[in-house]
Protein backbone atom coordinates (compact mmCIF):
# COMPACT_ATOMS: atom_id res chain seq x y z
CA UNK A 1 0.00 0.00 0.00
CA UNK A 2 2.79 2.38 0.92
CA UNK A 3 4.46 1.81 -2.42
CA UNK A 4 1.21 2.26 -4.33
CA UNK A 5 0.75 5.71 -2.75
CA UNK A 6 4.27 6.70 -3.79
CA UNK A 7 3.55 5.56 -7.33
CA UNK A 8 0.23 7.42 -7.56
CA UNK A 9 1.87 10.61 -6.24
CA UNK A 10 4.64 10.24 -8.82
CA UNK A 11 2.12 9.63 -11.62
CA UNK A 12 0.02 12.57 -10.49
CA UNK A 13 3.09 14.83 -10.74
CA UNK A 14 4.07 13.48 -14.16
CA UNK A 15 0.55 13.83 -15.63
CA UNK A 16 -0.01 17.26 -14.09
CA UNK A 17 3.39 18.41 -15.38
CA UNK A 18 2.56 16.96 -18.80
CA UNK A 19 -0.60 19.09 -18.83
CA UNK A 20 1.41 22.21 -17.99
CA UNK A 21 3.83 21.39 -20.80
CA UNK A 22 1.24 20.56 -23.48
CA UNK A 23 -0.87 23.65 -22.76
CA UNK A 24 2.23 25.88 -22.71
CA UNK A 25 1.41 27.04 -19.18
CA UNK A 26 4.95 26.12 -18.10
CA UNK A 27 6.42 28.81 -20.39
CA UNK A 28 6.45 32.19 -18.59
CA UNK A 29 6.26 34.01 -21.93
CA UNK A 30 2.89 32.36 -22.65
CA UNK A 31 1.59 33.32 -19.21
CA UNK A 32 2.73 36.93 -19.68
CA UNK A 33 1.06 36.99 -23.13
CA UNK A 34 -2.11 35.79 -21.34
CA UNK A 35 -1.87 38.86 -19.06
CA UNK A 36 -1.36 41.17 -22.06
CA UNK A 37 -5.06 41.94 -22.56
CA UNK A 38 -4.49 45.37 -24.11
CA UNK A 39 -1.77 44.15 -26.47
CA UNK A 40 -1.29 40.94 -28.41
CA UNK A 41 -3.55 38.95 -26.08
CA UNK A 42 -3.14 35.18 -26.14
CA UNK A 43 -6.33 34.02 -24.45
CA UNK A 44 -5.87 30.28 -25.11
CA UNK A 45 -4.75 29.48 -21.56
CA UNK A 46 -8.24 30.52 -20.45
CA UNK A 47 -9.55 27.38 -22.22
CA UNK A 48 -7.04 25.26 -20.27
CA UNK A 49 -7.93 26.97 -17.02
CA UNK A 50 -11.72 26.62 -17.38
CA UNK A 51 -11.62 23.07 -18.72
CA UNK A 52 -9.25 21.85 -15.99
CA UNK A 53 -11.65 23.32 -13.41
CA UNK A 54 -14.60 21.48 -15.02
CA UNK A 55 -12.74 18.14 -15.10
CA UNK A 56 -11.67 18.56 -11.46
CA UNK A 57 -15.20 19.60 -10.47
CA UNK A 58 -16.62 16.37 -11.92
CA UNK A 59 -14.05 14.34 -9.97
CA UNK A 60 -14.50 16.18 -6.69
CA UNK A 61 -18.27 15.74 -7.03
CA UNK A 62 -17.71 12.02 -7.47
CA UNK A 63 -15.77 11.69 -4.20
CA UNK A 64 -17.85 14.25 -2.28
CA UNK A 65 -19.64 11.73 -0.10
CA UNK A 66 -16.72 9.40 0.41
CA UNK A 67 -14.51 9.73 3.45
CA UNK A 68 -11.80 7.37 2.18
CA UNK A 69 -9.87 7.30 -1.08
CA UNK A 70 -9.68 4.22 -3.37
CA UNK A 71 -6.69 3.12 -1.30
CA UNK A 72 -8.50 3.74 2.03
CA UNK A 73 -6.61 6.93 2.78
CA UNK A 74 -8.53 9.67 4.58
CA UNK A 75 -9.62 12.35 2.12
CA UNK A 76 -8.24 15.70 3.25
CA UNK A 77 -10.39 18.55 2.00
CA UNK A 78 -9.89 21.98 3.55
CA UNK A 79 -13.15 23.27 4.99
CA UNK A 80 -12.13 26.75 6.16
CA UNK A 81 -14.82 29.20 5.14
CA UNK A 82 -13.44 32.38 6.66
CA UNK A 83 -12.50 35.19 4.28
CA UNK A 84 -9.81 36.93 6.30
CA UNK A 85 -7.21 39.62 5.74
CA UNK A 86 -4.45 37.04 5.31
CA UNK A 87 -6.26 35.44 2.37
CA UNK A 88 -6.80 38.75 0.60
CA UNK A 89 -3.33 40.18 1.26
CA UNK A 90 -1.71 36.86 0.31
CA UNK A 91 -3.62 36.55 -2.96
CA UNK A 92 -2.72 40.14 -3.88
CA UNK A 93 1.01 39.62 -3.18
CA UNK A 94 0.90 36.37 -5.14
CA UNK A 95 -0.74 38.12 -8.09
CA UNK A 96 1.88 40.89 -8.12
CA UNK A 97 4.70 38.33 -8.18
CA UNK A 98 2.95 36.24 -10.84
CA UNK A 99 2.36 39.34 -12.98
CA UNK A 100 6.03 40.30 -12.70
CA UNK A 101 7.54 37.09 -14.06
CA UNK A 102 4.71 34.82 -15.25
CA UNK A 103 5.97 31.96 -13.07
CA UNK A 104 3.93 30.19 -10.40
CA UNK A 105 5.16 27.23 -8.32
CA UNK A 106 3.91 24.31 -10.49
CA UNK A 107 5.44 25.52 -13.77
CA UNK A 108 8.51 26.53 -11.72
CA UNK A 109 9.07 22.87 -10.77
CA UNK A 110 8.53 21.73 -14.36
CA UNK A 111 11.17 24.27 -15.46
CA UNK A 112 13.82 23.04 -12.99
CA UNK A 113 15.04 20.38 -15.42
CA UNK A 114 15.80 23.07 -18.00
CA UNK A 115 18.57 24.18 -15.61
CA UNK A 116 17.98 27.76 -16.64
CA UNK A 117 19.53 30.14 -14.10
CA UNK A 118 16.33 32.20 -14.15
CA UNK A 119 14.36 29.35 -12.59
CA UNK A 120 16.76 29.22 -9.65
CA UNK A 121 16.50 32.98 -9.12
CA UNK A 122 12.74 32.48 -8.83
CA UNK A 123 13.14 29.72 -6.22
CA UNK A 124 15.80 31.74 -4.36
CA UNK A 125 12.97 34.20 -3.64
CA UNK A 126 10.15 31.68 -3.36
CA UNK A 127 11.61 29.33 -0.73
CA UNK A 128 12.39 31.97 1.94
CA UNK A 129 9.06 33.58 1.01
CA UNK A 130 6.91 30.56 1.92
CA UNK A 131 8.42 30.44 5.42
CA UNK A 132 8.05 34.15 6.23
CA UNK A 133 4.39 34.06 7.37
CA UNK A 134 4.88 31.22 9.87
CA UNK A 135 8.15 32.79 11.05
CA UNK A 136 6.44 36.12 11.76
CA UNK A 137 3.55 34.32 13.46
CA UNK A 138 5.88 32.62 15.90
CA UNK A 139 7.02 35.92 17.37
CA UNK B 1 -6.18 21.43 -29.24
CA UNK B 2 -3.08 21.72 -27.08
CA UNK B 3 -5.08 23.83 -24.62
CA UNK B 4 -7.69 21.07 -24.28
CA UNK B 5 -5.12 18.28 -24.01
CA UNK B 6 -3.24 20.31 -21.40
CA UNK B 7 -6.41 20.74 -19.33
CA UNK B 8 -7.02 16.98 -19.43
CA UNK B 9 -3.49 16.39 -18.08
CA UNK B 10 -3.92 18.96 -15.33
CA UNK B 11 -7.35 17.55 -14.40
CA UNK B 12 -6.25 13.90 -14.37
CA UNK B 13 -3.15 14.79 -12.33
CA UNK B 14 -5.32 16.48 -9.71
CA UNK B 15 -7.87 13.64 -9.62
CA UNK B 16 -5.19 10.94 -9.36
CA UNK B 17 -3.90 12.57 -6.18
CA UNK B 18 -7.31 13.04 -4.55
CA UNK B 19 -8.70 9.61 -5.62
CA UNK B 20 -5.71 7.60 -4.47
CA UNK B 21 -3.80 9.68 -1.93
CA UNK B 22 -6.78 11.67 -0.65
CA UNK B 23 -4.82 14.88 -1.08
CA UNK B 24 -5.42 18.20 -2.77
CA UNK B 25 -2.84 19.02 -5.43
CA UNK B 26 -1.65 22.39 -4.17
CA UNK B 27 1.94 22.91 -5.23
CA UNK B 28 3.01 25.67 -2.85
CA UNK B 29 1.68 23.80 0.18
CA UNK B 30 3.33 20.60 -1.06
CA UNK B 31 6.72 22.35 -1.45
CA UNK B 32 6.42 23.89 2.02
CA UNK B 33 5.41 20.56 3.57
CA UNK B 34 8.22 18.78 1.78
CA UNK B 35 10.86 21.25 2.97
CA UNK B 36 9.61 21.06 6.56
CA UNK B 37 9.51 17.28 6.72
CA UNK B 38 10.57 15.67 3.43
CA UNK B 39 9.51 12.05 3.86
CA UNK B 40 6.55 12.12 6.21
CA UNK B 41 3.30 10.35 5.25
CA UNK B 42 4.87 7.93 2.77
CA UNK B 43 6.87 10.75 1.22
CA UNK B 44 4.03 11.45 -1.22
CA UNK B 45 5.14 15.11 -1.48
CA UNK B 46 8.64 14.06 -2.50
CA UNK B 47 7.32 11.71 -5.22
CA UNK B 48 4.88 14.29 -6.55
CA UNK B 49 7.65 16.88 -6.84
CA UNK B 50 9.91 14.33 -8.57
CA UNK B 51 7.06 13.58 -11.00
CA UNK B 52 6.71 17.24 -11.91
CA UNK B 53 10.44 17.74 -12.30
CA UNK B 54 10.84 14.69 -14.58
CA UNK B 55 7.64 15.32 -16.59
CA UNK B 56 9.59 17.04 -19.42
CA UNK B 57 11.41 13.73 -20.04
CA UNK B 58 8.09 12.02 -20.78
CA UNK B 59 6.92 14.95 -22.86
CA UNK B 60 10.09 14.84 -24.95
CA UNK B 61 9.34 11.21 -25.89
CA UNK B 62 6.30 12.40 -27.85
CA UNK B 63 7.52 15.72 -29.22
CA UNK B 64 10.63 17.89 -28.87
CA UNK B 65 10.66 20.32 -25.97
CA UNK B 66 10.26 23.87 -27.22
CA UNK B 67 13.04 26.25 -26.31
CA UNK B 68 12.44 29.76 -25.04
CA UNK B 69 14.13 32.55 -23.15
CA UNK B 70 13.09 33.99 -19.80
CA UNK B 71 13.55 37.70 -20.33
CA UNK B 72 12.87 38.86 -16.76
CA UNK B 73 16.00 40.19 -14.98
CA UNK B 74 17.51 38.21 -12.07
CA UNK B 75 16.58 40.82 -9.45
CA UNK B 76 12.94 40.92 -10.60
CA UNK B 77 12.83 37.11 -10.64
CA UNK B 78 13.98 36.92 -7.01
CA UNK B 79 11.42 39.57 -6.01
CA UNK B 80 8.67 37.83 -8.03
CA UNK B 81 9.53 34.47 -6.43
CA UNK B 82 9.52 36.04 -2.98
CA UNK B 83 6.09 37.67 -3.48
CA UNK B 84 4.66 34.45 -4.93
CA UNK B 85 6.06 32.52 -1.94
CA UNK B 86 4.85 34.89 0.77
CA UNK B 87 1.49 35.31 -0.96
CA UNK B 88 0.83 31.60 -1.49
CA UNK B 89 1.82 30.86 2.09
CA UNK B 90 -0.35 33.64 3.58
CA UNK B 91 -3.41 32.73 1.53
CA UNK B 92 -2.73 28.97 1.86
CA UNK B 93 -2.73 28.22 -1.84
CA UNK B 94 -1.62 29.18 -5.30
CA UNK B 95 -2.75 28.60 -8.88
CA UNK B 96 -3.15 24.84 -8.44
CA UNK B 97 -4.63 24.69 -4.94
CA UNK B 98 -6.91 27.74 -5.09
CA UNK B 99 -7.54 28.48 -8.76
CA UNK B 100 -8.08 24.94 -10.03
CA UNK B 101 -8.83 22.64 -7.06
CA UNK B 102 -10.53 25.22 -4.83
CA UNK B 103 -12.61 26.86 -7.54
CA UNK B 104 -13.72 23.44 -8.83
CA UNK B 105 -15.00 22.64 -5.30
CA UNK B 106 -16.70 26.07 -5.19
CA UNK B 107 -14.75 27.04 -2.07
CA UNK B 108 -15.58 30.70 -1.34
CA UNK B 109 -12.02 31.34 -0.11
CA UNK B 110 -10.52 29.98 -3.32
CA UNK B 111 -12.92 31.90 -5.55
CA UNK B 112 -12.06 35.17 -3.77
CA UNK B 113 -8.32 34.35 -3.83
CA UNK B 114 -8.43 33.51 -7.56
CA UNK B 115 -10.23 36.73 -8.50
CA UNK B 116 -7.71 38.79 -6.52
CA UNK B 117 -4.70 36.85 -7.87
CA UNK B 118 -5.87 37.26 -11.47
CA UNK B 119 -6.78 40.92 -11.07
CA UNK B 120 -3.46 41.87 -9.44
CA UNK B 121 -1.44 39.83 -11.95
CA UNK B 122 -3.21 41.49 -14.91
CA UNK B 123 -2.77 44.93 -13.31
CA UNK B 124 0.91 44.39 -12.45
CA UNK B 125 1.80 43.16 -15.92
CA UNK B 126 -0.03 46.00 -17.68
CA UNK B 127 1.23 48.68 -15.29
CA UNK B 128 4.82 47.62 -15.91
CA UNK B 129 4.24 47.45 -19.64
CA UNK B 130 2.72 50.94 -19.54
CA UNK B 131 5.55 52.40 -17.44
CA UNK B 132 8.54 50.88 -19.23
Amino acid sequence: MNHLLKLTALLSGIVFGFGLLVSGFYNPNNVLAFFDIFGDWKAGLMITFVLSILISAAGFRFIKNRSLSFTSQPINLPDTKQLDRKLILGAALFGIGWGLAGICPGPGLVLIGSLKAEVFYFFAGFIPGIFIPSFLNRK
Amino acid sequence: MEFILGAIGIGIGILTLIFFNGRILGISGIIRGFLQSPFQENGWRFFLIVGLVISPIFYSLSSPLPTFEIITSPAILVIAGFLVGVGASLSNGCTSGHSVCGVSRLSPRSIVATLIMMATAFMTFNLIKFLF
